[in-house]
């Protein structure tokens, strides 16, 4: 099973999230799954636009209960 | 670096014949406010109370836009201005329909609207 | 006996300790530094040689009466105990405690990042930093200029720009523009952190001759051959180059260990700024994790809300920034608060000479904040961003 790193940015207002985002990416090994949770409803096209620019894949993005899940999978690292 | 005497320095800088003029020119400048009265409506106004009343009345959002906005402001009160000094012979009802066809007119027209509409809101 | 500590004598420190002499309480404030920089002077500095002498002064000539300077080093803080540390040993003790001790520069976790630093200055760690980024900069005759930053997180969100916009009307006015190309590389998905923002200020950039690009983070730097590697997997060549580093929180060593956020930030209320859990330790400024921009301007307020809550107020911190975005001859605010995202603030004149006014007025508000209080209150009520949500 692949490395899974959470980030929690619930409550946080933009950019929070995609900074958190980026913090965990810096530290995520290739294959890597990063999880984040977001209150903020921009999250959900920032974190689309970031991963089609930095070549990173999406696995799951959904809403519930106000609260954004978003799975990405490092694939933009060699 | 040794620290230096204040008063040493001071003394020093009063053998500046700059300063001796400026120092001149103050103190008349002191004596004629004082005897304007001026000085004594300054210190009255250099209250707390006071320049916090006077800034929560000239600062407000209203000013605040009115200053940011004074450039576009005074260009288009120019241009009445000017518009109001040309000699102007009334218009007949038929012009005045074809004058609508004129996008400036048009413009004044979408801004005296949105004027109306702020002076609505205020 | 009551004693009061303030730790550090930036503006949120000097603000509180200055304040609360005013109020007849006994203050002591711990600064290692013998002289205060403001700190966006730096800009000036490297970007377009101003004489660091306009931007500095000894702290000592900025306390009032009643506020006893002590000249040390912070190491240590153990809340529980009441204690502060000195790296020179002393030690001492408080009933109440303000930490202004600002953010930590981290230029060792970027690779190359310190050979840069060292190489060509910035304008971040300090006026030295600045004049020598400025000693390079004039010689600039060809090539890139890149300014960049190394994590999304840094104080005065809009001080890339501003360098940016400063480096780009010195090369105008020297007739290099067209051979020296100004960059900016930001980690941001837009011009700006803030949409609203980004839009406004895309098209400045764009006319002052500033070339872009977004989601760049840089993750190292290769001083010798001259290029700069981002995170997200590009590369930028550079003849001189100025990185903004990661920021963390003050390292002095804390008891307990969990009032520390990951980023070694202190946590605090974000409305009462008390450390979590302590009612008798303040944190302000860069130095806490309040959820709002690092700048002067969310210092100097905090340490007003911190004073009033001293003296028994129910004042609340609200996030307010202010942050200025300079550009030639016009400025805009970057205005926002906890409960109100930044405000559509278009370039004019008329900020910039609010701008030229707040850096006048800077000094006398670090020395006697009491009478610049009515003032900028009712600035601050003005722009109220709610008030302005619509645009100002």
């Amino acid at each position: 099973m692949s490395e899974r790193i959470t980030v929690d940015a619930r409550g946080m207002a933009c950019p929070g999230p995609i900074t958190k985002l980026v913090r965990a990416y810096r530290k995520a090994s290739p294959g890597t799954l990063i999880e984040v949770l977001a209150t903020d409803p921009g999250f959900k096209p920032d974190v689309e636009a970031w991963a089609k620019r930095t070549g990173n894949e999406i696995v799951e993005l959904a809403e519930e209960n106000g609260v954004i899940r978003a799975v990405i999978r490092v694939t933009g690292k060699k | 670096m040794q620290a230096r005497d204040p008063l040493e320095m001071l003394i020093e800088e009063l053998g500046d014949p700059e300063l001796q003029e400026s120092i001149e020119k103050m103190v008349k400048l002191a004596k004629a406010l004082n005897r304007s009265g001026l000085l004594d409506v300054l210190l009255a106004m250099a209250d707390e109370e006071v320049v916090a009343r006077l800034s929560s009345m000239l600062v407000t959002t209203g000013t605040m836009k009115l200053a940011d906005n004074i450039e576009e402001l005074t260009r288009a009160a120019g241009e009445v201005a000017q518009a109001l000094s040309e000699p102007v012979e009334p218009v007949p009802l038929s012009e005045l329909v074809s004058s609508l066809r004129d996008p400036e007119v048009l413009r004044g027209l979408a801004r005296l609207l949105r004027v109306l509409k702020a002076l609505g809101r205020a | 006996m009551e004693r009061i500590l303030v730790l550090g004598a930036g503006t949120g420190g000097l603000v509180a300790a200055n304040l609360l002499a005013s109020h007849g309480y006994p203050v002591t404030l711990i600064e290692k530094r013998e002289t205060h920089l403001f700190q966006p002077g730096m800009l000036w500095i490297a970007f377009q040689g101003h004489n660091p002498s306009r931007y500095t002064r000894p702290v000592k000539e900025l306390i009032r009466p009643g506020v006893e300077l002590v000249h040390g080093e912070v190491v240590g803080i153990d809340l529980g105990e009441r204690l502060v540390h000195l790296a020179d040993g002393r030690t001492f003790t408080y009933t109440t405690l303000i930490i202004a001790l600002g953010a930590h520069l981290d230029y060792d976790s970027t690779p190359g990042h310190r050979e840069l630093v060292e190489r060509y200055g910035d304008f971040y760690s300090g006026a030295s930093a600045a004049e020598k980024m400025w000693s390079h900069f004039k010689e600039l005759t060809s090539g890139r200029l890149v300014i960049a930053a190394a994590d999304p997180l840094y104080k005065c969100p809009p001080a890339p720009h501003k360098a940016a916009f400063l480096a780009a009307y010195t090369l105008r006015r020297m007739g290099r523009l067209g051979s020296v190309e100004v960059h900016l590389a930001l980690p941001f998905l837009h011009e700006y952190p803030s949409e609203v923002i980004a839009r406004i200020v895309a098209p400045k950039l764009e006319e002052a001759g500033v070339r872009v690009s977004t989601l760049f983070t840089v993750e190292s730097i290769d001083v010798g051959e001259g290029k700069i590697y981002s995170l997200e997997g590009e590369e930028l060549d550079f003849s001189l180059a100025a990185v903004i580093p990661a920021h963390r929180g003050p390292t002095v060593r804390m008891e307990p260990g969990e009032v520390l956020d990951e980023d070694g930030f202190i946590k605090v209320d974000k409305y009462r700024l008390n450390v979590e859990g302590y009612d008798d330790a303040y944190a302000i400024g860069d130095a806490s994790n309040a959820p709002t921009s690092k700048t002067g301007v969310t210092a100097h307020l905090g340490a007003e809300v911190v004073v009033d809550r001293i003296m028994g107020y129910d004042s609340r911190f609200n996030g307010r920034t202010n942050c200025p975005i300079v550009a030639d001859g016009t400025a805009s605010f970057v205005i926002s608060s906890y409960d109100h995202p930044p405000v559509p603030v278009k370039f004019t004149r008329f900020k910039r000479m609010l701008e030229d006014l707040f850096i006048a007025s800077y000094w006398s508000s670090l020395m006697y904040p009491e009478r610049w209080a009515p003032i900028f209150r009712a600035y601050f009520n003005a722009t109220d961003p709610r008030v302005i949500s619509g645009g100002w």
